[in-house]
């Protein structure tokens, strides 16, 4: 049982669907049997995972295949115990640091110490070094950053780290000077039309060439979104038919919503109801910033440019305060807050001019 | 198995040893402390030396400041207690501190010649020895029970000869049984069955709903009666601090003024204004004696006389001397001052009232550019649980407001207030900093408005925490190829395999199109019968605004009851905040401490998950 | 005590991190597989007249070679310019075979508290060193402790250190390399010969590369050349390291191209940064969103961008320069932002907008 996006998932370089010089290239350099630490990155839903995955299964066979799912418990100096899932094969391991918030730090130079300091135990295995895959690297304390750079230079000889970012301007230039950048981008329109069309044969489903191009709009280069769009098109309708509705993800209506509430008034009250709207996303592990961005998305469309500007200011300002503070909620809200003010002046001041 | 083997050797003597512990402790309990005290005659010089808790405890039902209907509620389950055979009844008392709960059961087991065991939980020596070396390592809960069916299941031979009867008092509870509500109701149910002996907890708070030690259904599944006490209102605190003087003639007995400033403070902690009238009697005195000294020789001795055989300074003194008249004339004026500090000294806001300062800023009286409260009061206050009042104002601030730019000023003091207080290096320096900002932020950026009462929240970011929890760990349920990317798969893939979790969410648009993962199973193998039992139009989204409910939280944790209160109370202070919440105010406590405690504990694992 | 032993241990292994680049660098051809070796430790400067460009310090050291005695030092200067090379290479020729029980390196890690240091370098020093090497020939009667990347240690720590130097100072020499000297605390700074180390010049690098080149049979163009030399902006490692991923990349004999540079090097292309600046000119949001969408999907690094948005704005010949310090300063703030996990879309946005509004003035 599984999701298209995990059956049909390309599992050797040679068989990626795009960036395929980028594949080639990688391929040439695992097969000189050493590579130095990795710093993938690219946007969410362009295959770098995936990508990753099949430069570590050309490392070392279908081995890495065999996942198993492991707790590890380690203990900060100030006594907290932290609990850190790790997917791990015979030969590489997967860990989110950022699990541990601010923690990270102590995560990274355990677990890394630990698995360096580990040899492999086959000796016929056919390299001398593990790979650790660091997940949401961008999302890391500079803390962590800081002890990764030396610890990536520490144990070099017996662990190589993959890091997996979104975007590498949170990474510190001690650690992207480290690494080699490969970048993943996202995949055009035309190579998403391919892959759905491929996806659906291999299931043997006839996918018009309509529908695919709308999916592939509305996925806005996202793959895996576009698979999961399609899979769900085929749940509701099968024939599909060449204009069937593309559901979006429910959230994403709701935030356009949320910020159709925010235009349609603005007073306290308001801000009181969008509040919770708000606090609705984030439990649902909405990204703040994916929240901010969807909001300002939307909030700009009916403003002139000078209006534009200024909130666009605005969401920059208390963008950047999510990540200085501790509560994202409160810097939300203080940005619609201020969109509300804006607005409303703005509002007034037209209809003023009306008479 | 353990336990059984330490009641055989012990329990007789373990019922003495909880009776000497319970007299060692400097707790009010008036029958043990024999029978002089029930003639009344004491000295006056053995009064400055005595404590007071104990020496002015009530002694009858009338000196109770339980009101009547719960005292009569308290004595007819102790009659029908003492009656019953066969199975154990058990009471629940709950109410804030120093209400006089234990007190008001003790005076009246001591009317019924009841005698009270209590169990208490601290590590106590004796017990581990007791128990001896092979159950040394007997847990607490262990110990809570055999303490339970020792003294709850035998009654000793003496006692049955004086014709005593027995009661049990738990006020306490093993750390473990308070983690585990589980354990204690096991220990209960197994005690309902085997035991004899009455058994009274006595709590300061009981949480509504399952949280708490005692939920309902276990409650009624035991037949547990409960009496909830309410705050003492202002009034009977002041009688009993009459009363107090009256009986005291110790000393100097401070003006009325000062009493009242000491009530206004304690918010009906009775125990609180009596160790606060002690103190400021104290004080009394020493003074008194000073100004005597200045007085003139002759006057000193004739007025230390005075003093000593009858100090009637009892406000409604009727006789009295001049020189005392003089003395108490002059006392009033220079001290009101250094009084207001004294009393004030140590009073801590609750954390309503802080808020309401907070959100209803009252401007000084006599001079409108300034504040009537030091907003550096509320952060010297606050600095001890930042994150309470943080939370606490921030859900309430909207429902006060009713201006645009004043709340995104006031917001913005907040972010501002965030982004200081998570500087973690130099916390100490930044803490007060970031809540002085706010307070300061918050208290003056309102223009004013008409002051309308709106109850105080606290639990909307308690909520928040929970139910991120519950999706949090819903990623973790699914493919484990997604746990290590939280982020993606809250976006990507948790939207289309959603499943148990959201028939729980009445808000969020999941509600409507459930998708489960074994439907999508169902038809990659093409299992027509796994189809029966899919929801019908898995994803029918319709992206109408109307569809989407406006989300009806429940977080008011203040209940109606309360907030009729307060309008009541509006009306006759005139301020919405600075209420002292007195009858029936059960909900509104509730979980105060509970919320907060949950709150520090999850603030780690909130922050982390939003920062992704 | 055990941790001590313990973090000894890990110096230990991090001593032998060094200890592994002499062998690499003596027995390099010799080893198995020789390009699992960096090129950057491999082509390290063996003799302090290696060191290119910075004769100030080449200077002193080779004073120092001659007999002199050695001064505390303090290197301060940007990445990539020969700091660590130069004192380990002085190491080397003062000591020769026994100089890896001469030096304690301790880099800024986890393990550089103060009692680390005070402990570590008391435990090193406590032994004088003879001032004849095993082999009989003369060497100086002093160890060296380099505490690289000084400038992240705290002012707590660097104060300790101040008393640990001057206890030491019969046996031992600090040689502290840092890229900002403004970071180390004065008396730490009174106490050393400070050096700085520039930038290399591109004539320089462009040398270092091609004797690489030819040394590891690399096909490397002119124009990819030009382009290490330019993205290095001064930095050698960086340069190298470049130049030795794309070669493992492309895979041996295949010639590197100037793309492959940008790629590896994670430069933004040129016409995505003049896009920006073409797509602010037509006053449009909804075509500065499309840019910016189009920008992230590809991937590419903004805070590179801005720095990258900077050099063209600074150089631009049709903006006043009113308008340029009012896209200065938001340069600025974007990359500040962007460095402590700001989102990359809105702040290009905003951006955007603000030199719309500027060129609209």
């Amino acid at each position: 049982m599984s999701l298209w996006v995990d059956k049909y998932r390309p599992n050797s370089l040679t068989k990626l669907d795009y960036h395929k010089a980028q594949a080639l290239h990688l391929k040439n350099m695992v097969q000189q049997g050493d590579f130095p630490h990795l710093l993938v990155y690219g946007p969410s839903g362009a295959g770098k995972k995936t990508r990753i995955f099949c430069l570590l299964r050309e490392l070392y066979g279908p081995g890495v295949e065999r996942l198993r799912l492991e707790h590890m418990n380690i203990q900060t100096p100030s006594n907290k115990k932290i609990d850190i899932t790790t997917v791990s094969s015979n030969y590489h391991l997967e860990v989110n640091p950022s699990d541990a918030g601010f923690h990270d730090r102590v995560v990274i130079q355990e677990l890394i110490k630990t698995v360096a300091q580990t040899h492999q135990l086959d000796p016929s295995g056919q390299r001398e070094f593990k790979v650790v895959v660091i997940c949401e690297a961008d999302c890391l304390t500079k803390d962590a950053q800081h002890a990764l750079r030396r610890t990536m230079e520490k144990y070099v000889a017996t662990c190589r780290i993959i890091l997996v970012a979104n975007t590498i301007s949170r990474v510190i230039p001690a650690i992207r000077s480290r690494c080699l950048g490969v970048r993943v981008g996202a995949p055009n329109k035309e190579e998403i039309i391919n892959i759905l069309q491929s996806v659906c044969r291999k299931e043997g489903l006839s996918l018009p060439n309509e529908l695919a191009e709308r999916i592939a709009v509305q996925s806005n280069g996202n793959l895996r979104r576009a698979i999961l769009f399609l899979e769900t098109c085929k749940v509701q309708q099968y024939p599909f038919q060449p204009d069937q509705k593309v559901a979006s993800h429910d959230w994403e209506i709701y935030l356009k919503d949320t910020a159709k509430m925010i235009v349609l008034e603005q007073s306290p009250q308001k801000l009181l109801q969008i509040r919770s709207r708000l606090y609705e996303l984030m439990i649902h592990g909405i990204p703040s910033e994916i929240i901010f961005k969807g909001l300002l998305q939307e909030l700009v469309k009916n403003c002139d440019m000078q209006l534009k500007t200024q909130i666009v200011e605005k969401a920059a300002f208390f963008e950047h305060r999510i990540h200085l503070g501790s509560k994202p909620i409160i810097h939300l809200e203080a940005f619609v807050a201020s969109f509300m003010a804006i607005y409303k002046k703005f509002m007034e001041a037209t209809v003023a001019d009306l008479f | 198995m353990a336990c059984k083997s330490s009641w055989i050797s012990t329990c007789f003597d373990k019922n003495e040893s909880n009776k000497m512990s319970d007299i060692d402790s400097q707790r009010k309990l008036p029958h043990r402390d024999g029978v002089q005290r029930f003639n009344g005659s004491f000295t006056k010089e053995k009064v400055m030396t005595k404590d007071w808790l104990k020496e002015f405890a009530p002694k009858t039902p009338s000196d109770l400041l339980v009101s009547k209907p719960k005292l009569d509620q308290l004595n007819s389950w102790l009659q029908k207690a003492s009656k019953t055979v066969g199975e154990a009844s058990m009471l629940l008392i709950t109410g804030p501190p120093g209400v006089g709960k234990s007190t008001a059961l003790e005076v009246l087991t001591a009317m019924k010649n009841i005698q009270l065991v209590e169990w208490e939980s601290s590590v106590d020596i004796d017990n581990s020895e007791l128990a001896g070396s092979r159950n040394s390592t007997q847990s607490q809960a262990g110990k809570f029970e055999a303490f339970l069916m020792n003294s709850g299941r035998y009654i000793s031979v003496l006692e049955i000869r004086e014709g005593m009867k027995k009661l049990i008092l738990v006020r306490e509870f093993p750390n473990i049984l308070i983690l585990h509500p589980n354990l204690l109701q096991d220990i209960l149910r197994r005690y309902h069955v085997m035991g004899r002996i009455p058994i009274v907890f006595s709590l300061p708070e009981q949480t509504e709903g399952s949280g708490g030690m005692f939920p309902k259904q276990f409650l009624e599944e035991l037949n547990i009666h409960q009496i909830s006490f309410n705050k003492v209102s202002d009034k009977s605190v002041m009688k009993a601090l009459k009363r107090i003087c009256m009986l005291n003639t110790g000393c100097d007995v401070p003006s009325a003024e000062v009493l009242e400033k000491i009530v206004g403070s304690v918010h009906g902690d009775i125990r609180s204004a009596v160790l606060q009238l002690y103190y400021e009697c104290m004080q009394n005195k020493s003074r008194t004696r000073e100004q005597h000294s200045a007085l003139s020789t002759e006057q000193a001795s004739h007025k230390k006389r005075n003093h000593i055989t009858k100090p009637s300074t009892l406000p409604v003194g009727s006789s009295r001397k001049n020189s005392v008249n003089v003395c108490k004339k002059q006392l009033p004026a220079n001290k009101t001052s250094q009084e207001l500090e004294s009393v004030g000294k140590d009073i801590q806001l609750p954390i309503f009232q802080r808020v309401g300062r907070l959100l209803y800023p009252k401007k000084s009286e006599e001079d409108a550019e300034f504040l009537a409260h030091d907003p550096e009061d509320i952060v010297a206050q606050t600095l001890s649980h930042p994150r309470k009042l943080f939370h606490m104002v921030l859900e309430n601030y909207l429902k006060v407001f009713r201006d645009m730019n004043d709340s995104c000023r006031a917001i913005r003091y907040a972010s501002d207030s965030d982004t200081m207080m998570s500087e973690f290096q130099e916390r100490e320096l930044t803490l007060p900093m970031a809540l002085s900002t706010m307070t300061r932020g918050f208290m003056t950026c309102k223009s004013l408005v008409k002051r309308k009462w709106t109850p105080l929240t606290n639990q909307e970011y308690f909520t928040v925490i929970q139910r991120t929890r519950a999706v949090r760990e819903k990623i973790i349920d699914i493919d484990p190829r997604y746990i290590l990317v939280p982020r993606d798969a809250a976006m990507d893939i948790l939207p289309i395999i959603y499943t148990g979790l959201s028939s729980r969410l009445d808000s969020y648009p999941y509600t409507n199109k459930i998708c489960d993962i074994s439907g999508i199973e169902a038809e990659l193998t093409g299992q027509a019968e796994g189809r029966s039992n899919l929801q019908p139009a898995l994803f029918t989204v319709t992206d109408s605004t109307s569809e989407i409910k406006v989300s009806s939280r429940k977080m008011l944790m203040v209940g109606k009851s309360w907030e009729k209160n307060m309008k009541d109370e509006e009306r006759m202070t005139g301020t919405p905040y600075e209420i002292q919440e007195s009858e029936s105010d059960d909900e509104n406590k509730i979980s105060e401490e509970h919320v907060d405690a949950w709150i520090e504990d999850d603030i780690d694992f909130l922050d982390n998950f939003h920062h992704f | 005590m055990q941790a001590f032993l313990k973090t000894g241990k890990l110096s230990g292994g991090q001593g032998s991190s060094s200890t592994t680049k002499e062998k690499s660098c003596s027995s390099g051809v010799s080893k198995k597989k020789p390009s699992l070796t960096p090129w950057v430790e491999k082509y390290r400067p063996q003799t302090v007249n290696d060191v290119v460009e910075q004769n100030d310090v080449v200077q002193v050291m080779r004073q120092c070679l001659n007999g002199a005695d050695l001064p505390n030092l303090l290197f301060y200067g940007p990445p990539g310019t020969g700091k660590t090379s130069t004192i380990l290479a002085a190491a080397r020729q003062l000591f020769g075979d026994i100089y890896k029980d001469r030096i304690l390196e301790l880099n800024a890690s986890d393990e550089r508290g103060i009692q680390v240091i005070r402990e570590k370098v008391k435990s090193f020093a406590q032994f004088s060193a003879s001032s004849i090497r095993p082999d009989g020939r003369p060497c100086p009667p002093f160890k060296i402790v380099i505490l690289d990347e000084a400038d992240s240690m705290t002012p707590a720590a660097q104060a300790a250190l101040r008393r640990t130097m001057e206890r030491e100072s019969r046996t031992t020499r600090f040689c502290l390399v840092c890229n900002y000297v403004s970071r180390i605390i004065p008396p730490i700074t009174s106490r050393c010969s400070k050096f700085r180390f520039k930038p290399l010049g591109s004539e320089l690098i462009r040398e270092r590369l091609q004797l690489i080149c030819s040394e590891e049979k690399v096909s490397c163009g002119e124009d990819a050349m030009k382009c290490l030399v330019e993205t290095s902006g001064g930095d050698l490692r960086r340069a190298i390291t470049c130049l030795q991923s794309c070669s493992r990349l492309k895979g041996p004999g295949i010639e590197i191209h100037a793309d492959d540079v940008q790629e590896v090097a994670g430069v933004v292309p040129v016409q995505w940064v003049n896009g920006m600046l073409e797509v602010c000119h037509h006053n449009n949001y909804e075509m500065l969103t499309e840019f910016v969408d189009r920008l992230m999907q590809e991937g590419y690094c903004v805070a590179q961008l801005v720095e990258q948005l900077h050099e063209v704005i600074v150089f631009d010949n049709n903006m006043t320069d009113q308008q340029k310090s009012l896209i200065c300063d938001k340069l600025g703030v974007c990359s500040f932002r962007m460095q402590d996990g700001g989102n990359e879309y809105i702040g290009l946005l905003d951006l955007g907008c603000t030199i719309i509004r500027t060129m609209k003035t």
